[in-house]
């Protein structure tokens, strides 16, 4: 009988105590995943996956704002050559900088962007990906669609664990011709974070906003970018609505930070946190969730039963590890 | 899929299977279940097109055997794991407005009518969300939160012939789209019954894995049945603004939209009308103008129609002398509607305005966007009378990303127009791309051609579509219509659909033959 080594052939070389797998086509990822399953092997489970081997970085379409990259290419690299072509991934949180296009797409909170008013989509338009039996999926073209479950879905935000990203298409914006910051005080904190849900609501995006306690105030920097028009159309707003809600304008601000590890968190959470005399800073602020430092971490919530079932036909033999 | 349509008036009684089963079913549901033939007729189709040629040719499609109306989610369940035992279909049934076939009862069974699930509850103004049921009619579930200051934002043409839960199904688009969302943009989490009878409710952000919402909203009935539903909400707006252009190509006004997204700016409504569609938008009828068929005189009950139909297949029979006539209109109505508060509102309209203009758009004032808005549930009047005089009238809808939208258009009309008049327009925009909304009248020498002439039709419209770049369907779903181009479409993501329908739906009882499953 083959050893494993030989059966994965040149995808998989030895590293240390265990293996690394780079396959460069959904084809060679597959038959890896078959080889793992056939002897009950499991990624993270000694065995890595690399995928530096999908580097491929595609067609930038310009009138559709997207490219084709592959899920190996570094987010920080692929924002570097976009920018060049005067597009960017947008005001995404901290951690998505150092994530590779895959992890990206496949985190439950970071691939994901802002959309008027306060709306979330996926960052990716387009996903292709390999399943744990082998099949290699391609989600449906356009911007929407109503064919069919969102296949896509068990990728995209899947923490890799129904299956594997191996490319996508991902959405661009226009490269921000201007920055602005603005600092609104507040009666309290509900106040503050209400003329914020009221602001995205009205159709205002914030790259980032941070809310502190200061002298009985709180007070709220926000921060808007976007196109020298979008960002005055949208800074006019947010003051009408600060305004409606105890808010009084308290001059530029100036980039103010909180330290920390930062998650995805519901706006009650960040309330909670507020209450407790915390300081927050908010990434990817939407009307749902936003990506929060300074507030504590969720307690787990294991994963629920729908979940437990699909990993169970998708995935029964565990070869993309397991659930927690 | 071959369907066939039952001829004459009286239907076959119910299947065995089902009148063994009617008294335990009906225990289920305190006795709220008909297997009347005036209700299994009704429930036998949807508004799908080819459904209604076959009635005005005095057939039927296959009907439900029984029709049934839980109330709760246990009675769902219930009547579920029976059905399930039994081995019966089980089609969920909103208020049959889809346009593809997805309530027909192809292997006969239960109609299992959602529309009790009629609860709206109270809005949480906090986290802007709303729990409603899935059978919760869309008018009045936009007239509720309207009452209270909100808005769901979804406003589909078919708001008062359609059930939230019937959206959720078949992922339902509304003309408010550009700003609010399609109806899964709005879901927070689903409930409901899965096809294994075990009820369901699916988590909220911050997840750990997948929006599991998402793999079970656009199943069409065919995984599960939604019983309810949370729903985000936004505050009623305080002002709309409204604008028409006139531009001078189909192409120059698909690059000012997505100029206009592109800039960040967003509508609640943009629309282009190519050249035309545009004649025949100004010259609509009011709805108080179209009297129901009890309410007309005798020449317009029995002369008239038959005068429509003979001069239906002389003109609409010959799409090829007709539609070169779209070359002598030259000019595409662009309509906006910005929304929301009052001023950002005011700076929106002027920032399109200005790139409008800069591109050669003829401002037109608010006049013809306004008039679109006041008629813009006019086509379900529309729709009844072209029927009766003896056509087909069908619309596909599709999206792709900006780079292809031009050829979709191009090679659409090019396939579709030996077969009928091809009109179109171009909605729901997005910053990567935008939906075509394609109508299609078409005739033929006698009844019996007409349906061969209608399914040549699709399969080359919906073949030049995808092979242009566009995907199946953007809000009108699959159902029977374009099973076989959806499943074509899938690759093999094919699979990956039948372990869902494995999963979800081990013994295949939940609406059968949809979605080619
Ligand atoms: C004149 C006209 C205009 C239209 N305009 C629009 C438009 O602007 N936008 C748009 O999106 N659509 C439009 N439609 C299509 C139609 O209204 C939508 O597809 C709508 O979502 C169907 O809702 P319904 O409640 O009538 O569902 P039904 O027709 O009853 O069912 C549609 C499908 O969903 C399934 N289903 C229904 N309820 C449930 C449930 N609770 N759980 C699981 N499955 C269920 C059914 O089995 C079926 O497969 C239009 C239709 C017409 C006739």
């Amino acid at each position: 009988m083959k050893t494993l080594l030989e059966s994965l052939g040149s995808i998989a070389r030895q590293a240390g105590d265990g293996l690394v797998l780079r396959p460069r086509s959904e084809r060679e990822l597959a038959s890896a995943l078959m080889v793992l399953r056939d002897r009950q092997l499991a990624l993270g489970e000694g065995v890595t996956l690399d995928r530096g081997g999908f580097d491929r970085l595609g067609r930038l379409d310009d009138r559709s704002m997207t490219i084709d990259v592959g899920a190996g290419v570094p987010v920080r690299e692929l924002e570097t050559r976009i920018n060049l072509q005067r597009l960017t991934l947008g005001a995404l949180a901290p951690a998505a900088w150092d994530a590779t296009v895959g992890s990206l797409v496949e985190d439950p909170s970071l691939g994901f962007r802002v959309i008027v008013p306060g709306r979330l989509e996926p960052l990716a338009v387009r996903v292709t990906g390999v399943l744990p039996d082998g099949a290699v999926v391609t989600s449906s073209p356009g911007p929407r669609h109503a064919v069919g479950p969102d296949l896509a879905s068990l990728l995209i935000g899947g923490g890799g664990v129904l299956g594997l990203v191996t490319s996508a298409t991902l959405r661009l914006m226009p490269l921000p011709q201007d920055e602005q910051r603005r600092l609104y005080s507040f009666a309290s904190h509900a106040d503050a974070l209400e003329a914020l849900r009221e602001s995205l609501s009205a159709g205002a995006s914030f790259a980032r906003v941070v809310v502190r306690g200061r002298a009985g105030r709180i007070i709220v920097e926000v921060t808007v970018r976007g196109s020298a028009g979008q960002v005055e159309r949208e800074l006019a707003l947010i003051g009408r609505c600060a305004e409606s809600t105890s808010g009084r304008f308290e001059g530029q601000g100036r980039e103010a930070e909180v330290d920390g590890a930062a998650h995805e968190v519901t706006w009650s959470d960040v309330a909670s946190a507020l209450a407790q005399g915390a300081s927050v800073e908010l990434f990817r602020v939407s009307l749902s969730t936003v990506i929060a430092r300074g507030v504590g971490v969720r307690t787990f919530v294991p994963p629920s039963p729908l979940m437990r079932s699909l990993k169970d036909v998708f995935d029964r033999a565990r070869v993309l590890g397991r659930l927690p | 899929m071959t369907i066939a349509p039952l001829a004459g008036n009286a239907l076959p009684p119910p299947r065995a299977g089902v009148l063994d089963a009617q008294a335990a079913l009906a225990a289920i549901v305190q006795g709220r279940l008909s297997t009347k033939q005036l209700d299994r007729v009704s429930y036998s189709r949807d508004m799908w097109p080819l459904a209604m040629v076959w009635l005005r040719q005095g057939r039927v499609p296959p009907p439900p055997d029984a029709v049934i109306w839980p109330g709760t989610d246990d009675e769902v369940a219930k009547v579920i794991r029976l059905a399930r035992e039994r081995r019966l279909a089980v089609i969920p049934f909103g208020a049959g407005s889809g346009v593809c076939g997805g309530t027909v009862a192809l292997h006969g069974g239960l109609s299992l009518d959602l529309k009790r699930f009629d609860g709206i509850g109270q809005i949480d103004p906090t986290r802007r969300c709303v729990d409603v049921g899935a059978g919760v009619m869309g008018e009045t579930l936009e007239r509720r939160l309207e009452a209270r200051g909100w808005t769901l934002g979804h406003f589909p043409s078919s708001i008062a012939m359609s059930t939230v839960g019937g959206w959720l199904a078949a992922r339902s688009a509304g003309q408010l789209s550009t700003r609010y969302g399609k109806i899964e943009d709005m879901v927070l989490s689903v409930r409901g019954v899965l096809g294994t009878g075990e009820r369901f409710e699916t988590p909220e952000r911050p997840f750990d894995g997948p929006d599991l919402s998402q793999l079970l909203i656009g199943s069409e009935g065919t995984l599960c049945a939604f019983t309810g539903v949370r729903l985000r909400v936004h505050p009623r707006a305080e002002a709309r603004v409204f604008r028409a252009f006139d531009v001078p190509s189909v192409e120059r006004g698909l690059e000012l939209i997505r100029r206009v997204l592109r800039e960040g700016l967003r509508p609640a409504v943009v629309r282009l009308y190519d050249p035309f569609d545009t004649v025949l938008v100004g010259r609509q009828k009011p709805a108080s103008a179209h009297r129901s068929p009890s309410r007309r005189s005798g020449f317009e009950a029995t002369v008239l129609p038959g005068l429509l139909k003979t001069l239906a297949s002389q003109t609409l029979g010959r799409p090829k002398l007709l539609n070169p006539l779209a070359q002598l209109a030259k000019k595409s109505r662009l309509v906006f509607m910005f929304e929301g508060e009052a001023k950002h509102a005011d700076a929106e309209d002027r920032a399109a305005a200005a790139a409008c203009l800069s591109m050669g758009g003829h401002d037109l004032g608010e006049g013809p966007a306004r008039e679109w808005f006041h008629k813009r549930y006019d086509v379900n009047f529309r729709l009844p009378r072209l029927m009766e005089s003896g056509t087909f009238v069908d619309t596909m809808e599709v999206s792709a990303s900006w780079d292809v939208v031009q050829d979709v258009y191009e090679r659409v009309r090019a396939a579709a127009s030996s077969y009928a008049l091809v009109l179109c327009h171009f909605s729901h925009a997005y910053a990567e791309g935008c939906s075509l909304y394609f109508s299609f009248v078409g005739s033929a020498p006698s009844e019996e051609a007409i349906e061969e002439r209608y399914q040549a039709l699709w399969r080359s419209a919906l073949s030049a579509a995808t092979s242009a770049g566009a995907n199946v369907s953007h809000h009108h779903g699959i159902g029977l219509l374009k099973a076989r181009a959806y499943q074509d479409s899938l690759g093999e993501g094919r699979h990956a659909l039948a372990t869902l329908k494995r999963l979800f739906d081990p013994d295949g009882i939940m609406n059968p033959g949809k979605l080619g499953l």
